[in-house]
């Protein structure tokens, strides 16, 4: 990715001598003057006038159209009350997440689902219990619930129990069994709880349980039925325009 | 603080011309106040950053467009320079912080003739600050004047009691010392400067204990300084980018 930046950087400059002027290459130029490895997955112009938002190496950051600044933090939108730098990453997450494939999750779903999140779990934590205790709400309200399995380190053998459920024959039922507090015989098999935990620390999930929407945006934290559904709806209205 | 606060408003009140000559000013200040209501702001200033004021908030910088409809908060840098220019402006707001700070609002464990003074922000029942110290004697024969300025944390009761009661001591070096190796330093009290010195931190946006700042007010890394060698590098290290960058600066 980075090389082939690079070769575009070069192409472009040997096309024409304005090239230099082009905002994103400036942009990529200045990112790369600092953090010289840095792997960049995105360069779009942000809603803050004479700026670009990057992501860079899974990271959100700011860089002034002339590529002089750049900021790291957080960029709050006043007004709106919204964290656009948040926003500039749910472009990443939406790939990262459609890139976990059908395969590697545990699916909850009722008949004809109407919203679909994404939900990073571990079984020892309290919050993903108290919101798997309601799965059947979740369901009601016809959101479509599909589990990744997310393990934290503060949860010495939440990794064992977490493959134990993957390597059951019915994973749901296990998951169940799991999530209610039910100690199960040791399983052992190829699993994906380590890309799953890379992926969760490439688009900055830092705790359980985290909900996304499948266009990227962070929902919670936990959130009981209503509640999430409500966020859910809210994403699906059109957006006043800025 | 309580005259710091007068003499700012008596400032306010002698210059309304000064103020109304910038009216962005205002409209930063409202946009600050309008997403924190209770925010005390310091200082606001225009920034590097072309159409944005640097405001400074109880220690904390943010940037707030001219406009006041957005507001940055985190690291600022300058790309060409390679600066953090947050961290150089916290920094110089600490150095003129503490170059103000008197001798009798300290303790000091001085040598003659220093190569370098640091000024640490302490706190008696904090488990690295009394780490630190023992080291007191090795960082001086380096050539590195300590001054300590007390920082009792909240989440230490007792602590600021502890402080008080080292201020008080007939040699404050010789109680503080004592204090650090675990000694109890009794409940001597009298005119202090631990709450003047609390509040001082709180304003320069010093959050833990020890807080090591360089002469240049820059927060020194201690992971990078874990012996009193490693300090003086650091220091050494922190002086050379700072002629770097005056003399950078002067061309």
């Amino acid at each position: 990715m980075y090389r082939f930046a690079l070769f575009v950087l070069l192409a472009m400059s040997a096309l024409s001598a304005s090239a230099a002027d082009d905002p994103k290459a400036v942009v990529t130029t200045a990112v790369h003057k600092l953090a010289p490895n840095a792997k960049i997955e995105s360069v779009a112009p942000a809603p803050l006038a004479g700026f670009y938002a990057v992501v860079a190496d899974g990271h959100p950051v700011y860089v002034s159209a002339d590529g002089k600044y750049l900021i790291e933090g957080h960029v709050y939108d006043i007004d709106a009350r919204r964290n656009l730098m948040d926003e500039a990453m749910s472009g990443v997450r939406k790939r990262a997440l459609d890139a976990i494939p059908e395969s590697k999750r545990i699916t909850f779903s009722p008949p004809h689902p109407k919203y679909h999140v994404t939900v990073f779990t571990d079984p020892d934590c309290p919050y993903c219990r108290e919101f798997h205790k309601q799965i059947a709400d979740y369901n009601k309200l016809g959101i479509a619930v599909d589990y990744v399995l997310f393990p934290l380190s503060i949860h010495p053998g939440a990794d064992k129990v977490s493959q134990t459920v993957w390597c059951s024959k019915d994973r749901n039922t296990a998951f169940n069994e799991a999530l209610a507090g039910k100690t199960l015989a040791p399983l052992t098999c190829p699993n994906p709880i380590a890309e799953i935990t890379a992926t969760a620390g490439s688009i900055g999930v830092n705790g359980t349980p985290g909900i996304f929407a499948d266009d990227g945006s962070q929902l919670g934290g936990y959130l009981p039925p209503q509640q999430l559904a409500q966020r859910l709806e809210l994403l699906e209205a059109p957006k006043p325009a800025h | 603080m309580l005259k710091y606060l007068i003499a700012l408003a008596v400032l306010v009140a002698a210059a309304p011309s000064a103020r109304a000559a910038d009216p962005a000013e205002k409209t930063v200040r409202d946009a600050v106040h309008s997403l924190l209501p209770l925010a005390v702001i310091d200082k606001t200033v225009k920034s590097d950053l072309p159409g944005f004021y640097e405001v400074v908030i109880s220690g904390q910088i943010v940037y707030v467009s001219a406009d006041g409809k957005y507001l940055l908060q985190g690291s600022l840098y300058d790309v060409a320079r390679k600066q953090n220019l947050t961290d150089a402006s916290l920094a110089a707001m600490r150095a003129q912080a503490i170059a103000k700070l008197p001798a009798a609002k300290e303790i000091r464990f001085d040598v003659a003739n220093p190569k370098h003074t640091v000024t640490v922000f302490t706190d008696v029942d904090c488990p690295y600050c009394r780490a630190f110290h023992k080291n007191i004697g090795q960082y001086n024969a380096l050539g590195i004047s300590v001054h300590y300025v007390m920082f009792p944390l909240d989440i230490h009761p007792g602590a600021d009691k502890k402080a008080e009661a080292v201020w008080c001591a007939t040699d404050r070096n010789t109680a503080y010392t004592a204090a650090m190796n675990g000694r109890d330093p009794g409940n001597a009290t009298c005119a202090n400067p631990v709450a003047e010195t609390k509040a001082l931190g709180i304003q320069l946006g010093i959050n833990a204990t020890p807080t090591v700042l360089a002469e240049d007010g820059t927060s020194v890394d201690l992971a990078r300084a874990t012996s009193p060698h490693g300090l003086l590098a650091e220091l050494d290290r922190l002086a050379a980018a700072r002629t770097k960058a005056a003399s950078v600066a002067a061309r």
